[in-house]
């Protein structure tokens, strides 16, 4: 066992970290979210500068082919300071699919782009009736003369208000919760702008909605084989799991800081908070979930490369755990701060309201259990 | 044993609800019953559609225009509203100033105040709070000095519900500097628009207004405007604050919030048909029904002991604590109904006269800001820290 990071893992973590002091610190942050921006073009840039869009990309791809321990240190870091900005969406979720889906040529238009700042994409594939269930895909793909034909609607895509790119996800066979079937399109933003509808969610970040109705796509538009897109989907969303999880070990880290802090100096009755050992109890229960958290993201990040049986049961372990270490830290904090923490100017609630988030993306706690206990040995 | 009303309760319910429904605005119903508040006119107009009933305040004495209920009736008047979708009453005033007024104010007060009161041509918001004095009230620092016949107020107040839309604040403030800091303060009242009062917003989390910083600079009052007598302000306020837990387990409210979130997974759809069919949101709903039935079958027998003739106990620490977690585990779990849905925030789709599309199902909007706003309610009122304080000392001689 060996828990180090490398040298140049370490480097990444401290170049990232002093960025954002400089450039994204809470107030930066306050500044932007009351403007209603979630994603600046400036900060995109600076973060492609760092070279944080192509770790994971290969070197003769324009990134510096490093892989996703690598990302997990930049996510970490973004966790910390709350970015707002589609990172997850373009370069964890996007990129992987194009690397695992797409042809030679499909990969050395995009990748690049990804990897020096100037494509930021995203992926397209949640629907009103899916809830958890991955494979449940009702948008449909018809074969056309000139290519495909879509019908269908896509609900809160990640990082889509500001995505050039999008990866719509559509069935080309089979029904709504076959497995088999499902397709993946490549669309430029150009091509569905008169039906999207960008928005901003509580954490900040942005998304839309997204409507096909009889979307005409040329043929080369598919990425992948035509109907056997599903296992890319469900490695991209095992992903997405592992980064918003070590972004939530990010975020309680700082909130924990915060609590503690608080309950160093805040003096209430002529002693300071932390007296109380009711309020020592919980600051210490509120201690130990974000140490265990910290382990299973750990796992979780090891686990994306794994073959699919075991990535997929370490990966619901770990969005279990870090689900209920993210509940009982954001709550905790805010109870051990008090009114101070609800309001919009404290940072407290912030980090909150971004765990309230984490806990229920890429699967809920419930689902991801249901899937740790299918796939656990007897 | 019988742990069901009375015939005579049951057909007081039905009267109760019957009235409500004949007398409650259609809009302003479904603005309660959609967590919106009501303007300030569609308050007024259904307050006095109470006060022509005879039902303006259930809690008064009778000589006050309060109807003379037992507390079984109350309770159930006060389910019945909430159920029903009426607006609350004016809390600050009526609920916890009208008392202290009557027990503790000048005959003056209580004739030319207490009417307002009851009509709501006043609104009242309470100035307790200070940033270095939230659950330690009594190190507050806001102090009053006389000059003549006024008082000047310095200091500030915090988390001030409402201040921004009162028309008075009753204030409690230091008068004196005593060995115990108890005995130093006193309660004052005051328009909020003299001059020297400032009232500046707190957004909370979820991006909405409901409470203010309040500042006081040389704000000068007429030296009559004080309840009672210098240094008698922390009896009143504890007297003042055993008012604001009456109701505090908001059964009712729980209980109305159930059936919405029972209607609205009924309206989610599944890769199997709809949420509520789903084995394992039942079982939440389930769970959380059971604990608002231990939770109202403890208030009823908690009121009936206090119907039978014993004193008020520490009843309302234990109601405010249990009722405080169901409520914010309801918020909780109404947001999880909607999925991703809830997390969409764009908070002009729900205001009034707003013409956008809201993103997804309209009832979805708000839900994760009620679930992030409702953290508060085991904070505020005394946390539930120092309610588990009160009941170790008091009920557990510990």
């Amino acid at each position: 066992m060996d828990f180090t990071l490398t040298e140049t893992q370490t480097m990444l973590g401290d170049a990232v970290d002093r960025f954002l002091a400089g450039r994204f610190d809470f107030s930066a942050r306050q500044k932007q979210l009351a403007a209603g921006i979630s994603h600046d073009p400036g900060l995109w840039k600076n973060l492609a500068e760092l070279g944080l869009m192509g770790v994971a990309i290969d070197g003769e791809l324009g990134g510096s082919g490093m892989g996703f321990e690598e990302l997990a240190v930049v996510l970490e870091r973004f966790g910390n300071a709350l970015v707002t900005e589609p990172f997850v969406p373009t370069v964890v979720l996007a990129a992987g699919l194009i690397q695992s889906l797409g042809s030679t040529e499909q990969c050395r238009r995009w990748l690049p782009l990804i990897a020096d700042g100037s494509l930021k994409a995203a992926l397209a594939h949640g629907e009103r009736q899916a809830r958890d269930t991955i494979a449940w895909v009702a948008t449909s793909a018809v074969q056309t003369s000139a290519g495909w034909r879509l019908e269908g609607a896509k609900m809160v895509v990640l990082g889509g208000d500001a995505a050039d790119l999008f990866l719509i996800s559509a069935r080309t066979a089979g029904d709504s919760g076959d497995r088999e079937g499902i397709s993946l399109f490549a669309v430029p933003r150009e091509q569905v702008a008169t039906n999207l509808r960008g928005y901003s969610l509580y954490d900040g970040s942005g998304a839309c909605e997204l409507g096909l109705d009889g979307l005409e796509l040329p043929a080369d538009a598919l990425v992948g084989a035509q109907g056997a897109a599903i296992a890319a989907i469900e490695a991209a969303y095992d992903r997405g799991a592992a980064a918003v999880s070590i972004q939530a070990v990010g975020a309680m880290k700082r909130l924990r800081d915060l609590t503690l802090d608080y309950l160093k100096t805040r003096r209430q009755f002529g002693q300071p908070l932390g007296g109380f050992q009711v309020l020592q109890h919980r600051m210490v229960d509120l201690h130990m979930a974000v140490e265990i958290a910290e382990s299973m993201a750990l796992s979780a990040v090891i686990a994306v490369a794994s073959d699919q049986d075991d990535r997929m049961a370490r990966i619901s372990a770990a969005k279990v755990a870090i689900g209920q270490a993210a509940r009982e830290v954001g709550q905790s904090a805010i109870q051990l701060h008090g009114g101070v923490a609800l309001t919009n100017e404290y940072a407290a609630g912030h980090y909150f309201k971004k765990l309230t988030m984490v806990e229920r993306q890429f699967g809920r706690v419930d689902y991801h259990l249901d899937r740790y206990a299918r796939l656990m040995t007897a | 044993m019988n742990l069901t009303f009375s015939a005579d309760e049951m057909a007081f319910a039905e009267e109760v609800r019957t009235f409500v429904r004949a007398n409650l605005d259609p809009v302003t119903r479904a603005k309660v019953m959609n967590g919106k508040l009501p303007s300030r006119p569609e308050r007024t107009a259904w307050q006095s559609a109470l006060v022509a009933k005879g039902w303006g305040a259930p809690a008064w004495p009778v000589e006050y225009g309060g109807p003379g209920w037992t507390v079984v009736q109350r309770h159930l008047y006060d389910e019945v509203l909430t159920e029903e979708g009426a607006p609350g009453a004016p809390v600050f005033g009526m609920g916890m100033l009208a008392p202290v007024l009557m027990k503790f104010g000048s005959d003056e007060q209580k004739r030319t105040l207490i009417p307002r009161i009851l009509h709501i041509d006043d609104l009242w918001c309470q100035g307790f709070s200070e940033p270095e004095a939230g659950s330690d009230l009594a190190g507050l620092k806001t102090r009053a000095v006389l000059d003549g016949d006024e008082w000047v107020i310095n200091g500030q107040k915090i988390w001030t519900t409402l201040a921004h839309i009162a028309d008075k604040m009753f204030c409690l403030v230091r008068t004196s500097d005593e060995p115990k800091k108890q005995l130093g303060l006193s309660i004052l009242l005051l328009d909020m628009n003299t001059p020297g009062v400032e009232v500046r917003p707190i957004i909370l989390i979820d991006g909405e207004h409901e409470v203010n910083e309040v500042f006081l600079n040389d704000v000068r009052i007429p030296k009559a405007n004080i309840i009672g007598e210098p240094g008698e302000g922390w009896t009143q306020a504890k007297y003042l604050l055993s008012h604001e837990r009456t109701g505090i387990a908001r059964i009712g409210f729980s209980r109305r919030e159930i059936r919405r979130l029972k209607a609205i997974a009924s309206r989610e759809p599944t890769p199997n048909g709809t949420l509520i069919e789903d084995s394992a949101f039942r079982r939440r709903v389930a769970e959380i029904e059971i604990r608002l039935t231990g939770l109202e079958l403890t208030t009823l027998r908690m009121l009936a002991a206090l119907k039978a003739g014993a004193g008020p106990g520490t009843e309302a620490n234990l109601l405010k604590i249990k009722g405080s977690e169901i409520q914010q585990d309801i918020a909780e779990l109404m947001m999880d109904a909607v999925g991703d849905y809830a997390f969409a925030h764009d908070p002009h789709a729900w205001v009034d006269g707003c013409n956008d599309q809201p993103v997804g199902p309209a009832e979805a909007g708000p839900l994760a800001g009620v679930y992030f706003n409702q953290r508060k309610v085991s904070i505020y009122g005394g946390s539930n820290e120092v309610q588990r304080n009160i009941l170790a000392k008091a009920a557990l001689g510990l």
